[in-house]
């Protein structure tokens, strides 16, 4: 079972997960995609894409699915297995549930905050 | 990476400034700073790791094209290139036991060890783990000849010989003249009972690699 190897999930490899959860992409197009989905923020550059494949590749959670030659440029192709598409719905799930418990923990530092502010302004 | 860009350049005509003088300077960068990932790594994926690295390239305001990939991507190429080797190096102890008694590694090692036999500085790599073999060798049954009392710890004996200026260059120039003179002979054998007839991986996932950076 792939699964069973341990795998550190950096946003990293998340996002180029992500990326390869849709179609089949190629390495270019996963950068791009990444550079997307990450609003700008994440750029990946030829050395990480490729250590994150490598990664996932070995994990089992990514495979290539064929290639082709356009403008006299190899182009590979790269898409999530199961396993991988189920490892970025837990992690995608375990942001989410850190998210929510980082915008209570937020909204009650605000409110008290708030209480702070009043007392304050009462003395 | 050859039988993949053979295959590339098929498609010349469709290859956008391809032959450009800066085009090429770009392309030998990038195949420069690819070299930092290990041989096999770079005949599975050099040509289209060099693809993505073409189509990163920054579009010319000039048009002059870029002459080099720069350094933040070369140093992340040096960076995954090396992370890569260590992840698939095998820890010190097995590694002593394969280089100085030639022992086989666990499977897991075996497209290391593929690496590592086919590469270019083998013969050299076998020279110095023989020289020090032989120097490891001498200093150790020379240290408990001297404990057991046999010989004298006194200057002129052999146990000093490592220490003496003529050791080191004599011991390398016959270690080194030895695996040039057998080099072909040692990588066939060496291929023979390390690959072929060695602890070949089944296909599982690779706990080492997966849990890298």
């Amino acid at each position: 079972m792939v699964t069973s190897a341990p795998f550190r999930m950096t946003e990293q490899a998340y996002l180029v997960l992500l990326a390869l959860s849709g179609e089949p992409l190629h390495g270019y197009a996963v950068i791009r995609s990444v550079r997307d989905l990450s609003d700008g923020r994440t750029r990946l550059g030829a050395g990480t894409l490729y250590g994150n494949l490598d990664r996932l590749v070995a994990a089992g959670l990514v495979e290539p699915t064929g290639e082709e030659v356009v403008d006299g440029r190899l182009r590979r192709y790269y898409r999530a297995t199961d396993d991988g598409r189920r490892a970025a719905r837990a992690e995608t799930l375990r942001l989410a549930e850190l998210a929510e418990r980082a915008r209570r923990s937020l909204s009650r530092g605000a409110g008290r905050g708030a209480a702070d502010g009043l007392a304050g302004s009462g003395a | 990476m050859t039988g993949r860009r053979a295959a590339a350049d098929g498609a010349q005509p469709g290859r956008p400034a391809r032959g450009a003088r800066g085009v090429d300077r770009y392309e030998r960068s990038a195949r420069f700073w690819l070299r930092a990932y290990p041989r096999r790594w770079r005949d599975l994926h050099g040509d289209e790791a060099l693809a993505v690295l073409l189509d990163l390239a920054p579009e010319p305001d000039d048009g002059a094209a870029p002459r080099s990939i720069g350094a933040r991507e070369a140093w992340g190429l040096v960076r995954a290139g090396w992370a890569l080797r260590w992840r698939e190096h095998p820890p010190l102890g097995r590694w002593l036991l394969y280089r100085s008694l030639d022992l086989r590694l666990p499977a897991r090692y075996w497209w290391w060890v593929a690496d590592d036999i086919h590469g270019a500085l083998n013969p050299w790599r076998r020279a110095v783990s023989a020289a020090s073999l032989v120097t490891g060798t001498q200093l150790v049954v020379s240290a408990m000849m001297v404990f057991l009392g046999v010989v004298s710890a006194g200057a002129e004996y052999v146990w000093r010989l490592p220490f003496t200026w003529w050791y080191w260059p004599l011991v390398l120039v016959c270690a080194i003249g030895s695996a040039m003179l057998f080099a072909r002979s040692n990588v066939d054998r060496a291929w023979r009972k390390h690959v072929l007839d060695g602890n070949i991986p089944v296909d599982t996932p690779d706990r080492r690699r997966t849990a890298g950076g």
